[in-house]
Parts: structure tokens; C-alpha cells; sequence
């Protein structure tokens, strides 16, 4: 694993800094009680709609000790006007003292990386729309976000590898039977069907239910193709030479799927992978879109973006609340660079 | 009387490491030579480079390629394409892979007819109406393939274009089918629907249908089953015959060469080590590389025998052995074998490069 | 001598989508041989006469679709399951293109060590080296890839893997035609030694007579999914009876022959080759010649000699 690390910085280096950005971004997740500066379901009303406090470094060309946020004046509540002050200025400290919290649900905790003394406020991203912190609420919405881009795909490459493989190389009526299943599934338009497939489930679930529902469902959607375009692969991969001298030696048809065809699949499948992950990203930023996903008050990147929908004045007054989409777009982007960078480095011929 | 094919000197590189490094040949008129070389030889290079059809990364670094006394070396692109089907033609090994597959055998050697082949000194085939356009003629002028027209040429220039009408080629094409011991139909026919043995000829009547003076054939018959290039083989004497083309057959076979080729030119790293007469090299072998090579030919054993082979490998090219590249495998060698590279040497008809003929170094 | 394959009318027949609907192709057709321990027995023919799918049909990685095979006397085309899986150790194969047979993803030593079962991985791991000192690779080399190897080690590492269970019986699937002509004498070379080192026998496949006359004690020439003829090679490449029999003989080591064959449809009944054949008769093109013995150890099926046939 170091090794292909180590291989993957000098080949591809984009897909290198991908990988790095994609860890970060899945460490702001995990850490995302530590970080964020407010619970994401704090609400400043008085500052909804907030726009984002820039820190500032200096001022007329003097340096300040700290960087620091200005004082947010209200101008007007009614049409969610601000100004900064910058008389008023309040330092950026690290390991700020604040409310307590519980960090991974049982760690106590009043201290977090960094904030302001109150009553200075520091909405980096800005507020949406009940005047929740937008910055906080895009890491916890990421825990959401990307682990049902890992778990999803992670069961249904299982099962679409599994299934391909077993069909392809066995051929015959398990073949056909597994296929028309295959091609059952697939032929139910992906999107109704998860409606349809959320639906039937009661509408007030917790948001953990909810959760693992939505990954089930996605998972139980993608499997399909992956499966079919395995069976593809392990049908022309069946008739290889050194397949073949498998079977001369005696070795069992496990052996041989296992040992020989998946593994040489693996330059289609890490590629479908990766590029998969985002789908389901963007699957459950879909869900919650239409309110279908993860619920208020918590956050998915999906259901942050949910409330610009067709709402033209949300955009223009207030364009940071979009931030969640370029969290999302630069995962995606990450993923896919990392996917070819993959691809290339697990090759054996690169070895 | 000029050679048909003269290579000089030739040296092409790869990116940074010389792959020919000093090739000198000629095919005289009417004759066969056969270039014989194991994979990594730069046999194949040698024949891509006549036609400058090398691949990318690959350049020349000096020498000279003669075609009937033109320096192609040094033309454009542009007279190079009247030289390539015009003067030389060439076939390659796989021939399903050269012929198009959405179009017909006949369409694809129509394809290859070139405008204007009626030159002066051109062969018999070459006839019936065809012209050239001017400006092709200006050319063909350039290059001094050929010499001003007399007037009664001039008025054989066929139409305000020039061009050979689609009935003339159709018929030139069947008349070329035939030549190659194909049927009418195969003009119908797409290239999945002949046999290895048919698409070869297809690619044959191809490379002859302008009347070439020189064929360059690199390993026609290598993928073709052993009846099949027999046939080949006789077709290709045959036209030689009939169109006193000179031809450059590659071959990593020897056996081949022998049984079919007036001259072989035996190469080895990149160089030609030994050229002589195709009796002389199965007779009486120069260079210990040809004699170590003939005898790894296993109709010379009997069943149960050992046959004996070369020690050690064909030498990477970026880590040629200094001195002569054959030394680490030779069981001759001697001292001077280790610091010098053998020029050419004559020993009666035949060209060696050894030292065990003489002392010629080879310089630059 | 003891008889260690016998094959019974081995058949095998694909049926395949073509331009005019399903179309039933025959690869195999009738085959009779036996193969006695210790010997070379050649198969020569060329594209699509069926001497790969004989190799295969007979060590069953290609289902035969009629006929029996018996090795040492055990039926082999009705064994399934873990017998027949215990059963392919005897006989393994090396195939023809060195650059496919080896799995790219897998080291040589892993690919050469599958078919050793018993003993602990260290003892897997001698076992492998001592293969690859045997068929003349560093055993140092044992963790390496197979891209990392030229053609002809990478062959030297498929006989090493084919010997990896010990087999009594290889298959030799053209293992030198995609390798240059040195590299071949040097595989031709072990193959030769390893045989007599270790008493194996073999099968032989190859389009090249020249190399099958040099290696091959006995041979049977393939035409059509059949045998035209059979018997000691000498004798039959010094007086070749059947019609393509000779033709193969005389392009092989040049000298006059007919012109170039072209693809005719395929005659269902009858002979295979009458299409090609210079003395088709009439019966030549309702019935199929069976193999029939001329002279001693020499089988011919062809309706010229039917006159001359001694009793059986």
C-alpha cells in the first residue's frame, strides 16, 4: 500500500494531491465537533443570511497581532442587510474556549480549533437562512456525504463482482437466471426507483434509519450494471491461456475467479469505482434535494443546496449558500483523478 | 546501370539510442535480396526507413536511401508520396490488418492507382490512357523521375483533370486481380470475407498496380500457413518475372530466404554482418553469427539430437557490447574483437564484417 | 509399450451465429490415435485443422462433444468434479503464445507454484526455484513478473509451471512458433532433455514440419477436423501417401507443388479435402475415407489406396 502511494506521486501527481485533498476532506469530516465553531443546528436569527466574515491579516498596512473578524452590523433585519464594522474587531483564537459539546458523542469538550470571544461571531462560509453557520454545518453535512459515497459503493461492488463473476465464469442457466435478474433491476428508471423505494418506508424515520436506508438503496440500485459489465469481462477473460492453464493444473473454479479473472478486472473496476463514488453522492444530494434524504436539521451538502432550488433570490442575495456544491464538485473532481491515477499505478506492467 | 535500391550508411536512431547504425545494401534490377534478422535485428526498421514510413521518435540520423538513384533522404513529404506506390510499393506481415474492413478488396486497390502512371521507361502494365496532371507531372519533373514529355505524351493527357476514369481503373484493378491468381468476384468481396492466403494477394495487386520498380515485402508469409505462402512465394517470383520488379524481402527465416532469394544480407544489432549470394551462405557461412544461425535450424538434426545453439541474447540496443556486437556470443573471438567494431570486408563476392577477413575498422 | 492415451472417435463440433443463421462448425471429427508412454507424438496441420482443439479436447479443457479418451486406461471423458480435478495433474499443457499464457498480475514463482499442494510455504518456495533451475531460469527470479521476462524465458516458465505437478504427459501447443529461430532451438533443446530426464511424453502441435519432423517420433497430419494420416515420421515424410499429405511435405521443404488453395464452401459429406484435391473421384465426394493401415505403423484415409489396404 506505501509502495503504491509512493508510485502514485511520482506517476500522477494530480491524482496524488487528490488523494490528499480527499483525505483532508474526509478528516474535516470526522473531526467536524472539533473544528466547526458552532453545532450545526445553532441558530443566530438575528444574523440569518449572514454573508461570510473574511479574517483580515492587517488594516492600513499595519499587521494585526491576530487575524481577526469585524463586528457584524445590522443594517436592515427585514432585507437581511450587513456591514462590518472594523473598528471592532475581534481576534481569531485557536483552541477557543466556547459551549460545551461532546466530540464523537461522549468526548466532553468546551474548547474547539478556533473562534472568537462573544460576542464577536465568525460565520466563515456566511449564515443560510435560519442563521446557521454554513461552514459548520458543510463539515457535518460531509460526514453524510462522503461515507454514503464509501459504504454505497463498497456493497454494491461486492455484490456486482460477486454476481458478474459467478455468472460469467459458469455460464449457462445461472448465468441467464442472474442476468434477467440483472437486467430486471436495471431496467427501472434509477431515480423513480429510489423514490419509489423511500416511499415505502414510513416518512418520519430518525435520520439515522434514514440514513442506512438511503445507502441500501442506492447500493441495491448499482450493483446492476457493475454486474453486467463484469460478467462481460470474465466471459473474454475465461478463455485467456493462463485461465486455462489454471484449469490444467487442477485448481477449483473459486481459485481460479478469485486468483485469476477478478483480479484482472481490477483496472475496469477501480476506475467504475471511483467514478461511481461520486454518483452516489450526488445520488443522495438528489434525495434530500426533494426532501426525501437525510432531514433538518441535519445537514448533507444535498439538503443545504435544497433551498436554492428554484429560489432565484436565495442566489443572488445570499450566493454563498452554493458552497456546499463546490464541496461536492471537488469531490467528485477528486475522485476522479485519484481513479486514474489508480488505474494506472495498479497496473502491472507499470510495476 | 543504377541500382534499383541503394542503401548507404544508414543510420536511424530512437529517440536518443542508434538502432541502424551503418546499413549498406543495394538491390540491383531484376533482383531479389532477402533481409535476414531475428527480433531486435532492426530488419524491420531497414525496410519501414526505404519508404520513410517510420514511426514516431524515430529519425534519421544519417545516410542514404537510393531509390532508382533518387536521395529519398532528403525529399519532402510531398514528393515523397509519388515516390511510395509509384516507385517502390511495399506488403506487410499481417495483411488483415492493412486492408480496410468496411470497404472491398477492389475499391481499396482502385484506391491505390495513382494518377498519371504513364511515364516514360515504365513497364507494359502501365498503359491504356492514363495520364497525369500537370501539376503532378511538375513534380514527377522535380524529382527527376522523369524527363520533359515529347508531344505525342502531351496529347495522351487524358481529360481537363487528368484523372483515371472510374471504368479505366475498375478495369485495371480486375486486370491486376487476375494477375494475382484472383477471381473476378473477390472485387466484390470485403477483406473478413478472403482468406489469409487472398488478402495477401490483395495486398500484392495493391503494391503492384502502379508498376513499381521495387517491392519491399516485410514478412509477408510469417502469419500465413505453409501452404499459403507457398503460394505466395510463387506469385512473387512470378511477378518478378512478369514486371522485372527488384524486390526486398524480410524474413526472419533463413530457410525461406535461401530457398527463394538471389542474395541475403544477414543483419545483427542494427548492422549488416554478412551479404552474399544465397548459395554462398548456406555453403560456406562468414560470419560466425549466419553460421551459428544456420545451424539452429532444426531439419538438420535428426530426431534425439541436440541442435546447437548461440549462447546468450540478441544485445539491447541502449547497451551495446563495445567493440563488435556479436563478440559476447562469438566462439571466435579474439582480442581485437573486444575494441573495435569490424568494418565491411570482401572475401570473394561476399561482404563480412569480422575480423577473422581482414582488418577494416569501422569509422564514424 | 505401454499405451497411455487412447483416443475413441473424438469429435468437436461448435455451433456458431454466422451471416446465414446458426451454422454448426466441425473442428473434430472422428479422431482414433493412441500415444504411447515415452514418445513424441507430433500433430501438424495447418489453421483450422483442428490439431489445437485435439490437444485440448483431449486433456479436456475443451468438452469433446462425441467420443472417449482413456488415459492409463481410465476413461477420462466420464470423470467430474474432484476426480477429474485430481486426474489433471497427469498431464498438463504449454501453450503457443508465451506472452499470454502467464497471468500479468501474478509472479512467475506464484504462477509456477499453484500446482504444488502439499508442503509448507518454504517448501513451495524451493520447489519452485529447483522448477526454474531445471528449465534454465535464476531462481533468484522467482518474485519477478512476467513483463519482466522476454519470450522465451517466458515459455521456459510455462514448462516450468506444467511440470510444477509432475505430470507424466505434456502438451506442447506450438511452444515455439511465436519465438525467434535461436530462442526455438534452445526451447526444442530443453524440451528434448526434460523428456528424457524425466521420462514425460508429448504431444506435439505444430504448423511447422520442419520442426515436427525433428522432434517427433511419430505424427499424424490433420486436414479438416481429421486424420489423413499417421504413423512413424520418417516414413511418412519420406514417402507421403495422402494427397495433402504431400502437398505439406513439398511446401514445407520447397519443391513443386500446386497453386494456392481458395476457400471453397465446405463440402458436407464426403471427403474434406476433395474440394483441393487434384484425383477426387466421385466417391471422394460421398463418403469419408476412415484411416486405414498400408504398411506397418502407417495409416492413411484416403480412397486412392483403398485397393492397396492390407487386411486388419
Amino acid at each position: 500500500m506505501k509502495s503504491l502511494i509512493g508510485r502514485l506521486r511520482r506517476t500522477n501527481s494530480i491524482s496524488f494531491y487528490s488523494l490528499w485533498l480527499l483525505v483532508v476532506l474526509y478528516a474535516l469530516a470526522i473531526l467536524a465537533d472539533f473544528i466547526s465553531p458552532y453545532p450545526y443546528d445553532l441558530q443566530n436569527r438575528e444574523y440569518a443570511l449572514c454573508p461570510p466574515t473574511v479574517p483580515h491579516i492587517a488594516r492600513n498596512g499595519s499587521l494585526f497581532p491576530r487575524p481577526v473578524v469585524y463586528e457584524i452590523k445590522i443594517v436592515n433585519p427585514a432585507f437581511k442587510e450587513y456591514s462590518f464594522d472594523s473598528s471592532h474587531k475581534y481576534s481569531i483564537r485557536l483552541f477557543a474556549k466556547g459551549e460545551e459539546r461532546r466530540i464523537f458523542g461522549f468526548l466532553k469538550t468546551d474548547r474547539y480549533f478556533f473562534g472568537v470571544d462573544w460576542p464577536g461571531m465568525i460565520f466563515l462560509f456566511g449564515t443560510d437562512l435560519h442563521g446557521r453557520d454554513v461552514f459548520s454545518r458543510v463539515l457535518y453535512g460531509a460526514r453524510i456525504s462522503l461515507s454514503i459515497g464509501i459504504i454505497g459503493v463498497a456493497i454494491s461492488f461486492i455484490l456486482g463482482l460477486l454476481v458478474g463473476g459467478i455468472s460469467g465464469y459458469f455460464g449457462g442457466r445461472t448465468d441467464t437466471v442472474l442476468m434477467r435478474t440483472v437486467e430486471i433491476i436495471m431496467m427501472f428508471p434509477f431515480f423513480y426507483l429510489m423514490l419509489a423505494l423511500r416511499a415505502a418506508f414510513p416518512p418520519n424515520l430518525s435520520s439515522i434509519q434514514v440514513y442506512f436506508l438511503i445507502v441500501i438503496i442506492l447500493s441495491l440500485i448499482g450493483w446492476a450494471s457493475l454486474a453486467r459489465i463484469i460478467r462481460g469481462m470474465v466471459l473474454s477473460l475465461k478463455e485467456e491461456e493462463y485461465v486455462l492453464a489454471a484449469r490444467s493444473l487442477g485448481l477449483s473454479s473459486f481459485r481460479i475467479i478469485t486468483r485469476h479473472i477478478l483480479p484482472n478486472t481490477l483496472s475496469y473496476t477501480v476506475t467504475a469505482l471511483t467514478l461511481s463514488i461520486p454518483d452516489y453522492i450526488l445520488g443522495e444530494s438528489a434525495l434530500s434535494l426533494l426532501g426525501l434524504g437525510i432531514q433538518e436539521p441535519y445537514p448533507s451538502w444535498g439538503n443545504m443546496l435544497s433551498v436554492t432550488v428554484g429560489n432565484l433570490r436565495i442566489l443572488t442575495m445570499a450566493p454563498w449558500m452554493l458552497i456546499p456544491g463546490f464541496f461536492i464538485f471537488l469531490t467528485v473532481i477528486a475522485y476522479n483523478f485519484l481513479g486514474d491515477g489508480i488505474r494506472n499505478v495498479t497496473d502491472p506492467r507499470n510495476w | 546501370m543504377e541500382k534499383t535500391l541503394e542503401i548507404k550508411n544508414l543510420a536511424v536512431r530512437f529517440r536518443e539510442t542508434r538502432i541502424l547504425r551503418g546499413v549498406n545494401f543495394c538491390v540491383g534490377k531484376h533482383e531479389s535480396l532477402a533481409l535476414v534478422g531475428e527480433s531486435g535485428s532492426g530488419k524491420t526498421i531497414t525496410a519501414r526507413s526505404v519508404m520513410r514510413l517510420l514511426p514516431r521518435n524515430m529519425y534519421f540520423e544519417k545516410g542514404e536511401v537510393l531509390i532508382n538513384g533518387i536521395n529519398v533522404t532528403e525529399l519532402q513529404e510531398k514528393e515523397l508520396t509519388e515516390i511510395r506506390g509509384r516507385r517502390a510499393g511495399m506488403i506487410f506481415q499481417e495483411p488483415s490488418s492493412y486492408l480496410n474492413p468496411v470497404f472491398t478488396a477492389g475499391s481499396q486497390i482502385a484506391e491505390a492507382i495513382k494518377n498519371g502512371g504513364n511515364f516514360p521507361g515504365s513497364s507494359p502494365l502501365r498503359g491504356e490512357g492514363a495520364g497525369a496532371t500537370s501539376k503532378e507531372h511538375r513534380i514527377a519533373q522535380k524529382v527527376e523521375m522523369v524527363r520533359p514529355l515529347t508531344e505525342a505524351q502531351s496529347a495522351r493527357m487524358v481529360g481537363v483533370k487528368g484523372r483515371i476514369g472510374r471504368f479505366q481503373r475498375k478495369e485495371r484493378v480486375l486486370k491486376m486481380l487476375d494477375g494475382v491468381g484472383l477471381k473476378e468476384n473477390v472485387y466484390y468481396q470485403y477483406p473478413h470475407q478472403l482468406s489469409g492466403g487472398m488478402q495477401q494477394r490483395v495486398m500484392i495487386a495493391m503494391a503492384l498496380i502502379n508498376s513499381p520498380d521495387l517491392l519491399i515485402a516485410d514478412e509477408p508469409t510469417t502469419a500465413l500457413d505453409v501452404t499459403t505462402a507457398y503460394g505466395i512465394i510463387e506469385l512473387l517470383k512470378e511477378m518478378m518475372a512478369r514486371y522485372g520488379l527488384s524486390l526486398l524481402f524480410i524474413t526472419h527465416d533463413i530457410s525461406l530466404a535461401v530457398n527463394f532469394a538471389g542474395r541475403i544480407a544477414v543483419m545483427y544489432a542494427g548492422k549488416v554482418v554478412e551479404l552474399a549470394s544465397a548459395k554462398e551462405i548456406f555453403s560456406n557461412p562468414l560470419h560466425p553469427y549466419t553460421e551459428k544461425l544456420i545451424s539452429c535450424l532444426p531439419e538438420r538434426y535428426r530426431t534425439g539430437d541436440r541442435i546447437q545453439v548461440i549462447e546468450g541474447q540478441v544485445p539491447d540496443f541502449k547497451a551495446l557490447p563495445q567493440g563488435c556486437a556479436f563478440h559476447p556470443r562469438c566462439p571466435y573471438k579474439m582480442k581485437i574483437c573486444l575494441l573495435e567494431d569490424p568494418g565491411e570486408m570482401r572475401k570473394g563476392d561476399s561482404t563480412v564484417r569480422c575480423f577473422r577477413y581482414g582488418n577494416v575498422v569501422e569509422t564514424g | 509399450m505401454e499405451t497411455l492415451w487412447k483416443l475413441d472417435n473424438l469429435g468437436k463440433r461448435y455451433v456458431i451465429r454466422s451471416d446465414t443463421g446458426l451454422e454448426e462448425i466441425t473442428a473434430l471429427e472422428g479422431v482414433n490415435l493412441d500415444v504411447f508412454k515415452g514418445e513424441t507424438f507430433g500433430v501438424i496441420g495447418e489453421s483450422g485443422s483442428g490439431k489445437t482443439t485435439l490437444g485440448k479436447a483431449m486433456i479436456r479443457l475443451v468438452e469433446p462433444s462425441s467420443g472417449d479418451v482413456y488415459f492409463r486406461g481410465t476413461k477420462i471423458t466420464d470423470l467430474t468434479g474432484k476426480e477429474l480435478l485430481k486426474a489433471r495433474k497427469n498431464f498438463q499443457i504449454v501453450f503457443q503464445d508465451p506472452f499470454k499464457s502467464l497471468n500479468p498480475r501474478m509472479t512467475v514463482g506464484g504462477a509456477v507454484a499453484e500446482g504444488i499442494q502439499a508442503g509448507s510455504r518454504q517448501e513451495k518456495r524451493d520447489r519452485v526455484k529447483g522448477l526454474f533451475e531445471m528449465v534454465g531460469i535464476s531462481p533468484e527470479r522467482i518474485d519477478e513478473f512476467p513483463h519482466q521476462f522476454s519470450g522465451g524465458e517466458k515459455q521456459r516458465v510455462s514448462i516450468a509451471r506444467a511440470l510444477s505437478t509432475s505430470p507424466a504427459f505434456i502438451v506442447c501447443d506450438e511452444p515455439t512458433s511465436n519465438l525467434d529461430l535461436s530462442i526455438q532451438a534452445k526451447i526444442l533443446n530443453l524440451l528434448v532433455e526434460l523428456k528424457e530426464k524425466m521420462g514425460l511424453t508429448y504431444l506435439f502441435i505444430s504448423h511447422n514440419l520442419k520442426v515436427v519432423e525433428f522432434i517427433a517420433d511419430r505424427i499424424a497430419v490433420m486436414y479438416a477436423g481429421r486424420i489423413v494420416e499417421y504413423g512413424n515420421t520418417e516414413k511418412i515424410i519420406r514417402n507421403p501417401l495422402h494427397p495433402y499429405t504431400k502437398i505439406l511435405v513439398e511446401a514445407s521443404f520447397f519443391k513443386r507443388v500446386d497453386s494456392d488453395r481458395k476457400k471453397e464452401e465446405q463440402v458436407r459429406r464426403g471427403c474434406g479435402f476433395v474440394s483441393f484435391c487434384p484425383h477426387g473421384k466421385e466417391i471422394c465426394y460421398n463418403e469419408k475415407p476412415a484411416l486405414q493401415q498400408l504398411e506397418e505403423g502407417h495409416f492413411v484415409s484416403c480412397f486412392r489406396y483403398r485397393e492397396s489396404f492390407s487386411g486388419r
